[in-house]
């Protein structure tokens, strides 16, 4: 668990105050205690800034049980890290007094996974939209705040006379899905963090809802960190990348250089694993390397067993995050001769937003 | 009396046609308060032995419903108002209930959507495999228990799974390794026609090719045919051999894969390539303007042209349009369902701009 990262980082006293969240050192086990001797380390050691300035939109990669879904929990303050902070405007998340807290909950609006499990099914639609207006008083009438709702519906694609006044279930998960962004965009927060927002709609759907994301970070300068295993769509709307496999952060920085130029060999798996659109450049027809069970009793890199360079000392000990450009790192052995010094903070191999 | 009646049908095969499924005229309709919903309406293509077909569409297009009821599998209040569906000469819509509980997994077995909720949790997976071999067997064909095992174990290597994931019940296998179970079982009787629904969709990418390519390896062993529903152009363009894309009910275009990306007819399928995201250049990512119509009233006429850019006369498609819209009779495309035509051998197209070609 301790990793270079881990041993190196800043603490966030020292910049604390140009970042609206960051991360430090954070680690989150499940699992373990008494009874239970197998433990799950879900995140390792990630410690990651959003900067108040420019903070672009951040692709989190990677398949499931790579520790995604509970990085965003982390930084949603809906989980508390096992090792390390989190800070919200320079305060550690879990010393908040309630009115700051509010405030982190208004500034850090989650848009989540499964569209089917967060609706109240005895409740209309209108009450997931209606009550973030009430709770945040943003609105001073009820017509004031239905037209807050129907612009915000409008904004994701959504006719509001085919969606107010419809329970749960009479609405696909499209749109469903939709609601939730919308729900998010009401309260213009400062950091959205989006879960697989766009995995249950369909492709041209898809361009709309992530084109409304990509407009709220352009236009009102959210923060965006979109979750997600679809390193197409990663690719058109972020920045900055990070992938992570079982727990790790094994290669990260300026999503052009790690997509294009991937560095660690799990990325280029990935990468080579995209179905393109085109008929003509088809998948190799050598079988990728079977998927393993999460073997979390192994000290070293976690992609080791499966990885066609695999060392002696890949297994041993957890290689550090190497800096292998001015935007790209990796956490691979392989760039011990090339590497440019170890990164402390993953958003240091961060391109700034535009 | 089961085979007596196959025998029958079996009469009516013409032993020259290569095509294993045709499927014509096919509608698929349900009733709702709203009124009836036409989900599948007047579909029909054919589908050549071995031959890969990918089927895609928007949520709502009706691609599942269709599929589903090619195996006769729709769900109530889904009837199948019309149509003929052959598969290798025998009309599965005229078959009674036994027989055609008899047909699937033996000649058209299905990969479903979510493994991971098809499997049975209390059963082990050999239990699982065998259980379809026997319902499908009759009495003395049926193979002792030592063969069964051994065919059980057969199956998992041909999907790439050790012999010992027999012996493990569903919760003990990842999303992978369970899809990986449901191809073994859907080929268990080695199949004519493999109906795979959208069989990786909750996988992610390397998982993804793996399946794929052990669908592939299988079916192509098997020579069967396979139908993949999904909406994933890409994975359409690493698998398919020919592309069905539906919109609104009707199928509107099919073609071999590869001329439909370079030639895209209809302007919804030019549409959706023009708008697929790659990794090659950013910022080409924009959808489809416009939201998918209700099939309970839908457009007139054609069904596509509120969405259309042809006649919406957009900006971005006049140039390739230019003589053919000149052509076009944009009245038609308000008052006329247009129908899908053969333009081109194996090329099947349903817009009012190819009408007077056809």
């Amino acid at each position: 668990m301790a990793t270079q990262i881990a041993e190196t980082s800043t603490p966030a006293s020292t910049n604390g105050t140009d970042n609206v969240l960051e991360l430090e050192n954070v680690t989150k086990v499940f699992g373990g205690g008494l009874l239970r001797r197998n433990i799950t380390i879900a995140v390792d050691g990630v410690s990651l800034g959003i900067p108040r300035e420019n903070p672009g939109i951040i692709a989190v990669a990677g398949e499931s049980g790579s520790g995604k879904t509970t990085l965003a929990r982390l930084m949603l303050g809906i989980i508390p890290p096992t090792e390390g902070a989190i800070y919200f405007n320079g305060s550690d998340i879990s010393t908040l007094n309630r009115t700051d807290r509010r405030e982190f909950r208004r500034e850090v609006q989650p848009i989540m996974q499964d569209p089917f499990e967060v609706y109240n099914p005895f409740y209309k639609v209108d009450h997931v939209l209606m009550s973030p207006v009430q709770n945040f008083g943003l609105a001073r009438s009820k017509s004031e705040a239905r037209d807050l709702v129907i612009e915000s519906l409008e904004t994701v694609g959504l006719r509001h006379q085919e969606t107010l006044g419809r329970f749960p279930h009479q609405l696909s998960g499209g749109q469903r899905q939709r609601i939730m962004v919308a729900r998010a965009l009401l309260l213009k927060p400062r950091i959205i963090v989006a879960d697989e927002p766009v995995s249950m709609v369909d492709a041209s759907l898809r361009a709309t809802i992530l084109g409304s994301i990509d407009l709220l970070n352009k236009e009102l300068g959210i923060a965006v960190i979109y979750i997600t295993h679809d390193l197409t769509t990663a690719f058109q709307i972020s920045d900055n990348i990070i992938v992570m496999y079982q727990g790790s952060v094994v290669e990260t920085g300026r999503v052009e250089d790690v997509i294009q130029n991937p560095q660690h060999p799990y990325t280029q798996l990935l990468v080579e694993s995209i179905p393109r659109p085109n008929p003509s450049e088809r998948w190799g027809r050598d079988m990728a390397s079977q998927e393993t069970g999460g073997d979390m009793t192994n000290t070293g890199c976690r992609f080791a067993p499966r990885c066609p360079y695999a060392m002696a000392e890949c297994t041993a000990e957890m290689p550090p995050l190497y800096r292998v450009g001015d935007t790209q790192a990796a956490l691979c052995y392989l760039h011990r001769d090339n590497s440019l010094g170890n990164v402390q903070s993953i958003s240091d191999v961060f391109k700034s937003g535009s | 009396m089961t085979t007596a009646e196959a025998t029958t049908a079996a009469v009516n095969v013409d032993i020259h046609s290569e095509n294993v499924l045709e499927v014509e005229n096919l509608k698929v309709y349900y009733d709702t308060d709203a009124g009836q919903v036409k989900a599948v309406d007047d579909v029909s293509f054919t589908l050549k032995r071995g031959e890969r077909m990918g089927l895609v569409g928007e949520s709502g297009s009706g691609k599942t419903t269709m599929a589903m009821a090619l195996m006769r599998l729709h769900k109530p209040p889904a009837i199948i108002a019309g149509g003929t569906v052959r598969l290798d000469g025998l009309s599965l819509l005229d078959l009674n209930e036994e027989e055609m509980r008899q047909t699937r997994l033996r000649d058209i077995a299905l990969v479903p959507q979510g493994a991971m909720n098809s499997l049975n949790p209390v059963y082990r997976v050999r239990d699982q495999i065998v259980d379809g071999i026997k319902h499908h067997t009759s009495g003395d064909e049926m193979p002792n228990k030592p063969v069964l095992s051994e065919r059980v174990v057969e199956l998992l290597n041909s999907v790439g799974l050790d012999g010992n994931v027999a012996d493990m019940y569903p919760h003990e296998l990842s999303g992978g390794m369970k899809q990986r179970v449901a191809l073994a079982i859907a080929t268990s009787l080695r199949p004519k026609m493999i109906l795979a629904d959208e069989p990786t969709s909750a996988l992610d990418v390397v998982v993804q090719r793996q399946i794929m390519l052990t669908l592939e390896q299988l079916q192509q062993e098997m020579q069967a045919s396979v139908l993949l529903v999904g909406h994933d152009m890409g994975l359409m363009a690493q698998f398919a051999d020919v592309l069905g894309v539906m919109y609104a009910g009707h199928l509107v275009e099919f073609a071999p894969i590869q001329e439909i990306f370079e030639d895209p007819k209809h302007p919804y399928t030019k549409k959706l390539i023009s708008s697929l995201p790659d990794i090659e250049v950013k910022g080409q990512f924009t959808g489809i303007e416009g939201l998918p119509p209700t099939l309970v009233v839908p457009p007139p006429g054609c069904r596509f042209h509120p969405r259309c850019p042809i006649y919406n006369d957009d900006e971005d498609f006049r140039g390739e349009f230019t003589d053919i819209r000149g052509q076009l009779d944009t009245s038609l495309c308000t008052t006329v369902d247009p129908h899908l035509n053969e333009i081109e051998p194996r090329r099947w197209v349903a817009c009012h701009m190819y009408e007077r070609s056809a």
